[in-house]
């Protein structure tokens, strides 16, 4: 800062100098000016004392705004100020034939707000992970983001009427596109930060906050990406290769990518995760000590997994955004495609009778009835049956049924009613033996007849 | 998500003050900021590094508990486990998502119900028991493996060191 100060003094001095020597010299306004803007000295001051004052004012900027800077802030800004520069070099390369003094102060401008882009980016993170934000931080980093927005607008304005001006791709679309690439990222700043304060408003507990921040970086980063394109393209026709847009739009693309793919896996998870996760019952909530282990926080609440764990829907979904497996055991959340497929048809009326068996009629009905759908089911799905049994091989488990599920509601629902609850488990695993065979047989049947060539619906029937 | 973590990440301050915990220390780097906790590590007893206190900064990503936090050692320290800058390379701290040594199973990579009790645990267990099939430090790894006579000098040089830091 100090020798920040001392150069831009040095810098004033020099340039006072210069100009009172240019009219002491020549005498005359004009004679003078013409002497400043053609002697290779004074010029070369002149755009120094330009570029002091270009980077006092955004010193001033961004002390009023941000007030002194944090470590991260520093090294991000230098990081990408390199970076940046390296790029802006590439670009200088391209558009050589426009090269000017003009163009040149249009880039330390573009450079100078850029880094300010950075800063706002890296504030609003921290004031995120702050517990306790003042007052002036918030009203700082709101007009911080407003003046930006207007800034970006500005300039993309400015340079869009070049554009429409010059009628031809010249630098004026490059500036246009990295405004335009500003304001959007402003734009999702802004947004972000009301985000934030939404979710402060209800005092942490916003459950949307995720999903919406997924959207919107989802589409921030399509609309980055289908920017990026456009400019290579007019680039690529008016100009040649972009060297110093490859970088940014690789980055962006695989950004992109990684979204979609995390978006697709999450939509497919948890789209139909009220159905696809079974309630817990209040008896398996009481039944452990309810506290949901990903946030350590009581359930009242709770989604149940194959493996028996239970967890509060909110953490679950969050975490499946990542990975498919259990948290606690690191069980498949989905058993593989094939065997849940199968799976999930008996799943349903399963727990359900092994939940109210305590009438013993009801769960040897529900056995029979199930082995009637079994075996019609498979005789419909022959081959994603036998998809199944080779899964279910393959797990060294008997067949279809998520035997591990069983255990903890049989455990449970022994401690409630012990002596009918046997009974009914009984009964219970004696019409499943049941259905298994039946199975077996319809499977080895099956197969006997594919030899043969015929369809396995005429031999179910 | 960041108040998620940031309760969570209170919850457990609040109780590793009230029940400490043996083998480690930890409080905040700076009292405003939940993400970042420094941690001192007692060289575990009956290991080359009892003894030694070994200082250790833990930052969080914003959405923990699904992201693991980084650990690096601001302490010297001397193990094949241990990048040469002091991040700690351990499975449980890696996102489950990308592999990025290529051998490690899913399932000893991280999950949500891992604490920073449990992490430090595993810490511990790692200066214990160092893993060399996975070193990051190679050159800390083949002197294990080949030279343990060295291995030990420059471990107990480290141990010294943390002593006189203190």
């Amino acid at each position: 800062m100090i020798r920040l100060s001392v150069y831009a003094g040095l810098s004033s001095l020099a340039t006072l100098a210069v100009i009172y020597h240019a009219f002491s010299s020549r005498g005359q306004f004009y004679p003078a000016t013409v002497y400043l803007s053609t002697s290779k000295i004074s010029l070369v001051l002149l755009l120094n004392m330009g570029l002091v004052l270009m980077f006092s004012l955004w010193n001033l900027v961004k002390l009023v705004f941000l007030g002194s800077l944090r470590e991260a802030e520093v090294e991000r800004l230098n990081e990408q100020a390199w970076r940046e520069i390296m790029e802006i070099l590439f670009a200088v390369t391209i558009f050589r034939q426009d090269f000017s003094v003009g163009f040149l102060s249009l880039v330390v401008t573009l450079l100078l707000i850029k880094g300010l882009h950075w800063m706002g980016q890296k504030r609003l993170e921290y004031i995120e992970t702050t517990p306790s934000v003042t007052l002036l931080s918030h009203v700082r980093i709101v007009s911080f983001m407003v003046f930006l927005l207007v800034l970006d607008g500005l300039l993309t304005y400015s340079s869009i009427r070049q554009l429409i001006q010059s009628r031809k791709a010249s630098m004026s679309v490059f500036f246009t596109f990295e405004y335009m690439i500003l304001a959007t990222t402003t734009i999702s700043l802004i947004v972000k930060y009301t985000f934030y304060v939404t979710d402060m408003l209800k005092e942490g507990r916003w459950e949307g906050k995720p999903v919406y921040t997924f959207y919107l970086e989802l589409v921030r980063d399509l609309l980055h990406l289908s920017m990026y394109l456009c400019f290579f393209l007019m680039i690529f026709m008016n100009y040649g290769l972009p060297l110093h847009l490859i970088r940014e739009l690789y980055e962006t693309f695989r950004n992109f990518k990684i979204r979609v793919t995390d978006y697709l896996r999450y939509r497919k998870l948890t789209s139909n995760m009220n159905d696809r996760f079974p309630d817990a019952t209040p008896d398996e909530l009481s039944a452990i000590d309810p506290t949901c282990i990903i946030c350590r926080e009581e359930m009242t609440s709770a989604k149940k997994l194959i493996c028996g764990h239970l967890f509060h829907v909110q953490c679950l979904r969050s975490w499946l955004e990542r990975q498919n497996t259990c948290p606690t055991c690191r069980a498949l959340v989905v058993p593989a495609e094939n065997a849940t497929s199968s799976a999930s048809g008996n799943r349903g009326p399963h727990q359900e009778s092994l939940q109210q068996g305590t009438g013993t009629s009801s769960s040897d009905g529900q056995g029979f009835s199930e082995a009637a759908a079994a075996s019609e089911n498979m005789s419909r799905h022959e081959a994603r049956f036998r998809a199944a049994a080779s899964a279910a091989s393959i797990y060294g488990r008997s067949v279809v049924y998520p035997s591990s599920a069983n255990p903890l509601v049989w455990s449970q629902g022994y401690s409630l009613l012990p002596q009918t609850e046997l009974e009914a488990q009984k009964r219970f695993l004696e019409s499943e033996i049941e259905v298994l065979q039946n199975q077996l047989r319809l499977l080895q049947n099956s197969a006997t007849v594919d030899t043969k060539g015929k369809s396995v619906a005429e031999t179910a029937d | 998500m960041a108040s998620q973590a940031c309760l969570l990440l209170q919850k457990q301050l609040k109780d590793l003050c009230k029940h400490p915990v043996d083998g480690f220390s930890a409080g905040l780097v700076d009292e405003k900021n939940i993400f970042e906790w420094s941690v001192t590590i007692i060289g575990p007893p009956d290991t080359l590094y009892e003894g030694g206190f070994f200082n250790a900064i833990m930052s969080f990503p914003q959405n923990y508990p699904n992201s693991p936090p980084t650990v690096r050692f601001t302490s010297d320290i001397w193990h094949p486990n241990v990048y040469p800058d002091g991040r700690v390379c351990i499975s449980i701290l890696h996102p489950p998502g990308d592999d990025p040594s290529g051998y490690e199973l899913a399932s000893e990579r991280w999950t949500p119900v891992h604490t920073v009790e449990s992490i430090m645990l595993s810490i511990i267990s790692m200066l214990s028991g160092p893993n060399d099939e996975s070193p990051a430090n190679v050159e800390a790894a083949k002197e294990w493996r080949d030279k343990r006579d060295e291995f030990k000098k420059k471990v107990s040089r480290c141990v010294r060191k943390s002593q006189e830091m203190l």
